[in-house]
């Protein structure tokens, strides 16, 4: 037999429930009152049905396309340290060096030629 | 029941076939592989901005700092479903440009009132099936838009994309009591503002069954 009874637990309880939060799915008094009660259970129902809704909302495309991806980082600058290393290395074709130079990051010349100069 | 379960809404992007091998090729440098994912993935960045947001430029800015912090973040990237990873970055970039933006949480979107104009396409890719249900979510779209901000950021984020109570305090920055009240508030809220449209949601529940 269900009934009306004169004092209900507060909405936000109710609302609780209908998310199943664990604390107010193991509170007795609370679940025991829905089951009897021809307030609160059609509130509680509607609540979770709500909820199913919400949980079927679609995927929303962008207008316009969407940047992807960062744009690649700009080769590091070699500090002071290294462009003196480079003077004092042996002497290379002298286009190659500056070439080299450019295109490679804070790795050395003398180290780093054939790993790193393809590298983002 | 969980919210956010690509199997249950044919409108929400499924993972990809070979969505593992793609990661872990991400995961190692491959730029390629790493635009495929975000590529596949942008409605779902997009939808979830939108939904905390409410303006599409603001979404999009959103979405594509999150494609910036995911970059950066890959390498940590751990495990589970992708798509949560990277909604849970999304929700933090949308909550960043949310703060900076509005100046009171606890307003509602200036311009929501029911059935505007600039509500999004849904674009049903089943039109049969979804010819009811995209009534409905237009509604509820509608409806969340009228929640105050706080609010409707919490319904949002447990609701439509499944974060637990914890996720929605990252996120929000909030502590969990505040997310806890919110998401219930929101929920009632939601309630009052979708009672003329109750039947669209509690046939759906019914069909559901």
């Amino acid at each position: 037999m269900t009934m009306q009874q004169s004092t209900h637990p507060d909405d936000e309880r109710l609302a609780a429930l209908a998310g199943g939060d664990r604390d107010a799915a193991s509170d007795r008094a609370l679940t025991a009152h829905v089951a009897g009660c021809d307030r609160c259970r059609p509130i509680v129902d509607e609540l979770a049905a709500l909820r199913s809704s919400l949980a079927l909302l679609p995927d929303i495309a962008p207008a316009r396309p969407l940047r992807l991806i960062p744009p690649v980082p700009a080769p590091a600058r070699p500090g002071a340290l290294e462009w003196l290393r480079r003077l004092a290395a042996p002497a290379m074709a002298g286009g190659a060096a500056l070439i080299l130079v450019g295109a490679v990051g804070v790795s050395g010349i003398a180290g780093g030629l054939a790993g790193k100069a393809g590298d983002v | 029941m969980t919210a956010d379960d690509p199997a249950r809404s044919g409108s929400r992007t499924a993972p990809l076939p070979d969505e593992e091998a793609v990661v872990a090729r991400a995961r190692a440098g491959d730029r390629a592989a790493f635009t495929r994912l975000m590529e596949h993935y942008q409605s779902a960045c997009y939808g979830l901005a939108w939904r905390l947001l409410g303006d599409p430029d603001q979404a999009a800015d959103a979405a594509q700092d999150a494609f910036v912090h995911a970059y950066d973040a890959i390498g940590r990237y751990r495990g589970g479903l992708f798509r949560s990873w990277l909604l849970r970055i999304t929700a933090n970039a949308s909550y960043d440009i949310l703060r900076r933006t509005q100046r009171r949480p606890t307003t509602a979107l200036p311009d929501a009132e029911e059935g505007e104009a600039e509500l999004p396409d849904h674009g049903a890719p089943d039109p049969e099936a979804e010819a009811g249900r995209s009534e409905l979510y237009r509604h509820l779209d509608a409806a969340l838009r009228r929640l105050p901000h706080d609010q409707r950021a919490a319904v949002v984020l447990c609701d439509v994309y499944g974060m637990d109570y914890a996720e929605v305090a990252a996120a929000t920055e909030s502590a969990l009591g505040t997310v806890k009240s919110r998401i219930h508030r929101g929920r009632l809220r939601l309630r009052e503002l979708m009672a003329e449209h109750r039947e669209l949601f509690l046939n759906e529940a019914r069909l559901d069954r």
